[in-house]
């Protein structure tokens, strides 16, 4: 989508596939468990588009753990702090 | 009154679609890992095959959210021979697409997607991707009665191993 196309849409600039919240938040998934881990779970709910301009950033908190599983809180956020997309994940730490 | 009618409940479980990937390279690999990773370089092991052999998988494989259709597919089946037409955003486009009349709601929205994981991809694999129709359910809410929709996305590779499952809802009032 180009700008012209996403301001006719009501959107500031053009607008971004959900896919690439998805790539950022697995990106951040994997720096956790790392090349030996496992991500086996991930959900999350698109609030809000990331727009062209935004510094998109996922972050996760950790809310429980069972040995070497754990699950987590996830979202996405741009730079003024403004949660785009929330969800939740499981991973598995190498053993 | 309910939104959900026998012929969407009839339809539940039906595959809708099929479609092939050409085989995976690991040049496809590197692509994406590069895309999804810039402007920082992504981890060795998803480029240097070395690297990629001191880990639990022995090789280079493909990050999760790899998709092996974002360029091109080698073939597509579409599993329904009566849809209805329908016209762009129309919110029965779910049901028309399967042949069957939908709610007549008004307004739509993405609930979000769910996705559970399998085997890794790595170089070499055939993913064959079958679409299919999820449960419905409902559910009072601010603006009334909400419908969830579900489609379900299965890929398997060529031995028919589950490499991911997921499932997309929309919301309809």
């Amino acid at each position: 989508m180009d700008d012209e196309a996403a301001r006719a849409e009501g959107f500031d600039a053009a607008i971004g596939q959900g896919n690439h919240q998805w790539a950022v938040v697995h990106r951040m998934l994997r720096e956790l468990t790392g090349p030996n881990g496992t991500i086996t779970r991930v959900e999350i709910q698109f609030r809000s588009p990331n727009i062209k301009g935004q510094v998109l950033t996922a972050r996760g908190r950790v809310t429980s753990r069972a040995d070497d599983s754990l699950a987590l809180d996830i979202w996405t956020e741009d730079q003024h702090g403004t949660t785009l997309g929330v969800g939740t994940a499981s991973v598995t730490l190498p053993s | 009154m309910s939104n959900i009618s026998e012929a969407m409940k009839a339809a539940v479980g039906t595959v809708t679609a099929r479609t092939t990937s050409y085989p995976i390279s690991e040049s496809d690999i590197r692509k994406w890992a590069l895309a999804v990773y810039w402007p920082d370089k992504p981890p060795a092991y998803f480029i240097d095959p070395a690297e990629a052999a001191k880990t639990v998988h022995g090789g280079i494989v493909a990050p999760e959210d790899f998709n092996p259709f974002a360029w091109a597919s080698a073939g597509h089946e579409s599993l329904i021979t009566n849809s209805l037409r329908a016209g762009t955003n129309d919110p029965d486009s779910t049901e028309k697409s399967l042949g069957i009349e939908g709610p007549g709601l008004t307004f739509m929205l993405n609930g979000g997607m769910v996705c559970e994981y399998g085997v890794r991809m790595r170089a070499g694999d055939v993913i064959t991707s079958e679409a299919s129709v999820g449960e419905y359910s409902e559910r009072e809410g601010r603006l009334g009665l909400m419908l969830f929709s579900r489609s379900i996305s299965t890929w398997t590779n060529q031995k028919g191993e589950m490499v991911k499952r997921t499932t997309g809802t929309l919301i309809r009032y």
